[in-house]
């Protein structure tokens, strides 16, 4: 994620979206929207999803930015966007349509070698439920209180999807690759 | 600032024991520290939707439809559509041709007199440009009634002539929009988003007939 500008920095920017200046929200996109869109494929693993995500976490920011209360603009926006993923990844759960296409990362032009590509791979893998608890908590660094909140679970419950996505994840990562499935 | 409100999530990450470690968060960090930067469009489309309005309940300015046209067949009526639906939103929330509703285009939607004139030298260029392609265009797409054709390529042009011509009636009837509010910078980045989209779609044509030749 970009190195967030100053917090004074941020409150200017937000009075300025406050007051409906698309080039201030056009600031904060380029200030923030790589993260953002790093956020949001990480957790949809889907290029064009992602990107929707964050068309429809700038225009929930656009809405609201004029009534939000007292926040800290990266992290609200990060929650934002985590949010919209969530939204959509239950969407893809009600209508069965399709898991996250390992194909999308396999055919990026940026597929790296390694260990983040077996890591991608390992998440890729895991249960719906558990992946979103580790990709939040693990990757995004949200809490375990804000995890359970985002997911309409209790803390507990976060903390043992966590407990699970890591063990099957340090299984995955020591297997060899020609051993995966 | 404080972070610390209902909306506002906690900023201080990886404050709680309760963190990856080792070989598993230099994995993490690594993935992290590679992602990939979004397609430069994205920061159009948000910034052509949030002047459309969209972030207030507005037509949103659909994914470019270009790229769709190029990739799938079935999809263009999903483009048309998406164009079409934008404008009978913004013509249903607040733009006035349809008779619908008497409240007043907020001023801060209106393009001021200058940047009306440079949007609407944008589009005489845009449309300029289209008639010529729509020149060389012509006897291509006339191929498609020539019985001698293979069936494939004929197909191929007659999807595309439709395709054509549901850009055009898109077109048209955001023209319509904007001849009774020409200042709607909504309407206009709906009608140049159909320009570039038919635009990009004769091009293809021309592109076919190019392969052909070679």
């Amino acid at each position: 994620m970009t190195d967030a500008p100053a917090p004074e920095v941020q409150d200017r920017l937000l009075s300025r979206c406050s007051a409906g200046e698309v080039g201030a929200f056009a600031e904060v996109y380029r200030l923030f929207g790589r993260g953002l869109f790093g956020t949001a494929l990480r957790m949809l693993g889907n290029r064009e999803e992602a990107e929707d995500a964050v068309h429809e976490a700038f225009l929930s920011f656009h809405r609201r930015a004029g009534s939000l209360p007292d926040v800290s603009l990266l992290p609200w926006l990060r929650r934002v966007v985590a949010n919209e993923c969530i939204d959509r990844i239950r969407r893809r759960a009600r209508w069965q349509t399709s898991e996250i296409e390992e194909s999308n990362l396999a055919a990026a032009p940026e597929a790296p070698a390694g260990l983040r590509i077996d890591l991608e791979r390992a998440v890729l893998r895991l249960p719906a439920g558990a992946r979103t608890v580790f990709v939040l908590h693990d990757v995004e660094g949200f809490r375990h209180e804000e995890v359970a909140q985002m997911l309409g679970i209790t803390e507990g419950g976060s903390k043992s999807q966590l407990f699970r996505a890591r063990e099957l994840l340090r299984a995955r990562l020591q297997e060899r690759p020609e051993d995966a499935p | 600032m404080n972070g610390h409100g209902p909306d506002g999530p906690h900023d201080r990450r990886f404050d709680d024991d309760d963190r990856p470690t080792g070989a598993l968060r230099a994995a993490i960090e690594d993935w992290k520290a590679a992602a990939p930067p979004p397609l430069a469009e994205l920061e159009q489309r948000i910034l052509a939707s949030l002047r459309a309005g969209a972030g207030r309940g507005r037509a949103r300015v659909p994914r470019r439809l270009s790229p769709l046209l190029a990739r799938r067949g079935v999809r263009w009526m999903a483009a048309a559509a998406a164009v079409l639906l934008a404008v009978l939103g913004l013509a249903e929330l607040d733009v006035l041709p349809l008779g619908l509703h008497s409240r007043a285009i907020t001023p801060r939607r209106i393009l001021v007199a200058d940047a009306l004139r440079a949007a609407e030298q944008a589009e005489q260029q845009h449309a300029a440009a289209i008639a010529e392609l729509e020149r060389a265009a012509a006897p291509i797409l006339a191929q498609a009634g020539d019985p001698g054709l293979p069936a494939a390529k004929a197909a191929q042009l007659l999807a595309y002539r439709d395709r054509l011509r549901a850009l055009d009636s898109a077109i048209a009837e955001v023209k319509s929009i904007l001849e009774q509010n020409p200042g709607h910078a909504g309407v206009r980045t709906v009608l140049l988003a159909a320009y570039m989209d038919k635009t990009q779609l004769l091009r293809e044509v021309l592109a076919l007939e190019k392969g052909a030749r070679s």
